[in-house]
C-alpha cells in the first residue's frame, strides 16, 4: 500500500483544503518560542537592554 | 490583475535592487554600531552616531518601504499571490515587522545621535549598544532571502479556494 506523502496532502486535486505544512509548523514554533525567550528575558532577566520600554526609560534617564 | 511579462520583470528588478540595498546598508550599519561600540576615539564614536542616523533615515528606511512596496505589487501582479502560498505570507508578514520595528527603533537612534553630538566625551562610553536591532534584523532578512530563493510548498486555504474556482470557472 502506497504511503501518502506530504506533497499528496498538499495536491490541488484533493476535496478538502490542504493541511498546513511541516515548515510552517515548525517555523510558527520556533518564531513563539523566541518570542517568549525574548519575553522573559524582558521579564525575569538583567540582560533586558533591548526593546521598547527601554528605549523610554533610557531617553528619560538621559534627559534628567 | 497579471502584469505583462515586461512590467513583471521591471517590477522584479526594482524589488531585488530595494531589497538586495536594504540588507547591505544593513551590514554596513553593523559595521558603524561596531565602531561605536569599540572605539577609544570619541570624534569616531560621535561619527559613528551621526552616520548611523543618517542611514537609518535616508538610506534603510527608503530601501525598506520600497522593497515592501515593490514586494507587494510584485505579489499581486503575479498568479502568487499576497495570500495563496504560506512562503509569500510569511515574507510579507516578516518584510513588515522588520519596516515597523525598523522606524520605532530609528527614533531611538536619532535620539542618541543626539545625544552623542551633545555629550563630554567622558560620558560617551555610557551610550548603548547598538548591535542587538540591526543584528536581529539582518537575520529575518536572510530568512527572507531563504524563502524567496527556495520557495517552499504549501498553499493556504485562502489559496486552495482561489484555485479551486478557477478550475470550476
Amino acid at each position: 500500500m502506497k504511503k501518502i506523502s506530504e506533497e499528496d496532502l498538499q495536491r490541488p486535486d484533493h476535496d478538502s483544503p490542504p493541511r498546513m505544512p511541516r515548515w510552517v509548523k515548525v517555523s510558527v514554533i520556533i518564531a513563539i518560542v523566541l518570542v517568549l525567550l525574548f519575553v522573559s528575558m524582558h521579564l525575569f532577566g538583567g540582560h533586558g537592554k533591548t526593546g521598547p520600554m527601554h528605549h523610554m526609560s533610557n531617553m528619560n534617564e538621559m534627559k534628567m | 490583475m497579471t502584469m505583462t511579462p515586461r512590467l513583471r520583470k521591471l517590477a522584479l528588478t526594482a524589488h531585488i535592487t530595494f531589497s538586495v540595498g536594504w540588507i547591505g546598508t544593513v551590514i554596513a550599519y553593523v559595521a558603524l554600531a561596531l565602531a561605536a561600540k569599540t572605539s577609544q576615539d570619541v570624534q569616531m564614536v560621535r561619527a559613528a552616531w551621526i552616520a548611523m542616523e543618517f542611514t537609518g533615515w535616508y538610506v534603510i528606511v527608503p530601501l525598506s518601504l520600497a522593497s515592501l512596496l515593490t514586494g507587494i505589487i510584485m505579489s499581486l501582479g503575479t498568479s502568487w499571490g499576497l495570500f495563496r502560498h504560506y512562503w509569500v505570507l510569511i515574507k510579507l508578514l516578516l518584510t513588515a515587522l522588520c519596516t515597523i520595528v525598523l522606524v520605532l527603533h530609528m527614533q531611538q537612534v536619532s535620539f542618541l545621535a543626539g545625544v552623542a553630538a551633545k555629550t563630554d566625551s567622558a560620558d560617551l562610553g555610557g551610550l548603548p549598544s547598538e548591535l542587538f536591532h540591526p543584528g536581529a534584523g539582518l537575520l529575518v532578512l536572510l530568512v527572507i532571502v531563504i524563502l524567496s530563493v527556495y520557495k517552499p510548498r504549501g498553499k493556504t486555504r485562502y489559496g486552495w479556494r482561489k484555485q479551486q474556482e478557477q478550475l470550476i470557472d
